[in-house]
């Protein structure tokens, strides 16, 4: 049964402490001194940041490890023994997701759970309850209302947590999310009217006018637009916006071997780096740096929507506020159509 | 489907032989919790093979399906996988997952003439379609093998060439590079005598594996010649990691070599960035 309910700010810390008897719990915490913030591990005592600061990297961290180990192998005379890792140990939740985090993984399922799935992914993905923090809009940067997604009520989310004074009031969505509800039940109140109509009427500020689509003839209409040369001049090629991306999930793999075994892992990768495709025999087929930007901003504009029907971008704009000359994707997709149009003239 | 996504199986090697003086073909026997279970797989497609503790490649499977037991891989050394690999001995065990990729489309190519067209390691991928082909002779026409290397010592598969010569109504065209003392078969490179022989496309399919720039020549010359995009068809080669369309790094366009690939008519890379 759908739980609706008011919950004192103040009891947060004590409600998540109480579930860490039961579950893992993520929440957004204090990262350094500087007011950044980070999803991690909820520990009793900690101090949850829920407000307005983004957490520096995506809630994606927490279903794709930046590292994380695929297996261990031992060797003996001539056997070698795979053990596949286990991802989690213990069912989880996350509390506080943002909405364009959240539906960033709704596109990384489609990459991860197609045949053959990603069992990794999917353990942690099946095993992980989210619960949603209505986002009133956290800068000029937000724009994931633009790409279609509610940031007050995110598809994808198993309970949202809407601010109104002092507390929020939690509504849980799916069965996953009910479960949840029953153990939030004793800090929940019946909400007041004022509290249900400023939770109704609880709006965000995210930009709706970003506009990310291709134009019509697909890659060969803007194969050699100059919206590449334009990203490239500026871009230093760091991959800082790869990083920051909650719908990137390249990786890379490796073995590192410790005396008669060792172990297999990946690691998130960045197409902006020179060696991503660079091949044992020296051949690269993206050996230019525009190239690279080329591919990464097509593989989110265009690619991605021709295989999956959505754009590979949920406006959270961390690029932007990351990236050393704050070179945003809705620029670079406005010149993309901006040549486009020229030709056509 | 674990053994596809990222936790191998075991290939224990049971035999190596020289292919030249780069290249090792390792007869494997593929092996789950310690017991051999059969792989069954199509030609053209490819595994992942793993030296635990270093790393992972992509390489073509060059047995073929029709003769089922030892599955064979031929690794020309060029890396630090591969380096590894041509360290490891009878006995020894590498990791494998697959098969991966798509495969040439052997129904489709039924009742048809083919051409077969490869230069250097470029005949791995073909061996095992060539010997699917031969072993279900009745199923296609005409065959002919147009193959080159550098040189003599740098052709792969030697020992096939006289069974595929004893086919029926089957021709194998070998040829290298510049003049070497003791060869007496044609010396030019591969679209040369691809463009010397003139095949007519006519009911005839060309399949071409080969280093980039052989590739480039060919197809030009196929073109020339009459032969329509959807009836040539070639493998790609791209860096991959997961080799199962996640990793994010073989994309040619919204093409991934791994999945949708590593075998395309020419026809559908026509509709890809030329980025290859
Ligand atoms: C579909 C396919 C089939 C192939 N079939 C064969 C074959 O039958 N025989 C053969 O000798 N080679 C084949 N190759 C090429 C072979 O995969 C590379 O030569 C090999 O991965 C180099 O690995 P390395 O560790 O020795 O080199 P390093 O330079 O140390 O490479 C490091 C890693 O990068 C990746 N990588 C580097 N180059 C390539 C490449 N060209 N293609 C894919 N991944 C690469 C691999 O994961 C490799 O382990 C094939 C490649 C593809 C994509
Ligand atoms: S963050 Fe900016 S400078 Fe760095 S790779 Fe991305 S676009 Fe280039």
């Amino acid at each position: 049964m759908t739980v609706i309910g008011y919950m004192k700010r103040s009891a947060l810390e004590g409600v998540l402490g109480d579930i860490s008897d039961k579950l893992e719990v993520i929440a957004p915490l204090p990262s350094g001194d500087k007011g950044a913030v980070e999803l991690r591990r909820f520990e009793k005592g900690a101090q949850v940041s829920i407000g307005p600061v983004k957490p520096m990297l995506p809630l994606k961290t927490i279903f794709l490890p930046p590292v994380e180990q695929i297996f261990r192998f031992s060797k003996s005379e001539n056997e070698t023994t795979v053990t596949a890792s286990t991802p989690i140990t213990r069912d989880r939740v996350v509390f506080g997701a943002l909405g364009c985090d959240i539906a960033a993984l709704a596109l990384i399922d489609e990459v991860f759970l197609r045949e053959p799935v990603d069992e990794a992914y999917r353990e942690r993905r099946t095993r992980t309850t989210i619960v949603a923090l209505a986002c009133e809009g956290q800068g000029p940067e937000c724009f994931c209302a633009s790409v279609g997604i509610d940031p007050v009520r995110p598809g994808g989310a198993d309970v949202v947590m809407i601010p109104v004074k002092d507390g929020f009031i939690v509504e849980t969505i799916t069965k996953k999310g009910e479960q949840l509800g029953t153990m939030l039940q004793g800090a929940l109140r019946d909400p007041t009217g004022p509290q249900k109509k400023t939770a109704r009427s609880f709006t965000s500020t995210s930009r709706s006018d970003v506009d990310l689509s291709a134009p019509a003839g697909g890659w060969s209409a803007v194969w050699e637009s100059e919206a590449w040369e334009d990203a490239s001049a500026r871009c230093i090629g760091c991959g800082i916006c790869t990083v920051v991306c909650p719908t990137c999930h390249c990786f890379d793999v490796h073995d590192e071997r410790h005396g008669n075994g060792g172990e297999r892992f990946r690691k998130w990768d960045s197409c902006m780096a020179v060696n991503f495709t660079m091949m044992a025999h020296g051949e690269n087929p993206r050996p230019q740096h525009r190239a690279r930007v080329r591919q990464r901003y097509m593989h989110k504009l265009v690619y991605f929507p021709e295989n999956h029907g959505a754009v590979a971008c949920v406006g959270c704009g961390r690029c932007a506020v990351a990236c050393p000359n704050r070179t945003g994707i809705g620029e670079v997709a406005d010149r993309m159509r901006e040549r486009e149009e020229d030709s056509n003239e | 489907m674990n053994e596809l996504m990222m936790i191998p199986l075991i290939a224990r090697i049971r035999s190596i032989r020289e292919v030249t003086f780069d290249t090792l073909m390792f007869e494997v026997a593929i092996e789950k919790d310690g017991k051999e279970v059969p792989f069954s797989y199509l030609p053209g497609q490819f595994a992942e093979l793993s030296v635990f503790g270093v790393g992972e490649s992509p390489i073509s499977i060059t047995s073929t399906c029709t003769r089922p037991g030892l599955v064979e891989f031929a690794v020309r050394e060029v890396g630090l996988v591969t380096e590894a690999m041509h360290n490891m001995r009878p006995g020894d065990n590498m990791g494998i997952r697959g098969p991966l990729g798509n495969g040439f489309p052997v129904d489709e190519m039924k009742g048809k003439d083919i051409l077969f067209i490869a230069g250097g390691i470029g005949l791995a991928p073909l061996r095992g379609l060539i010997n699917y082909v031969l072993d279900n002779r009745s199923d296609f026409g005409a065959v002919d093998i147009i193959y080159g290397a550098r040189a003599p010592n740098l052709l792969c598969f030697d020992w096939e060439f006289d069974t595929w010569k004893a086919a029926p109504d089957t021709r194998v065209h070998l040829t290298i590079d510049a003049p070497a003392a003791g060869w007496n078969g044609s010396v030019g490179f591969v679209p040369a005598i691809v463009k010397e022989l003139a095949l007519p496309p006519g009911n005839r399919l060309a399949v071409a594996c080969g280093p980039p720039i052989m590739i480039k020549y060919v197809l030009e010359d196929l073109a020339a010649a009459g032969y329509r995009d959807e009836d040539v068809i070639t493998t790609l080669e791209m860096k991959m990691k997961c080799g199962v369309g996640k990793c994010g790094r073989c994309n040619i366009g919204a093409k991934y070599i791994c999945v949708d690939g590593p075998v395309f008519r020419l026809s559908e890379l026509k509709t890809i960035p030329s980025e290859y």
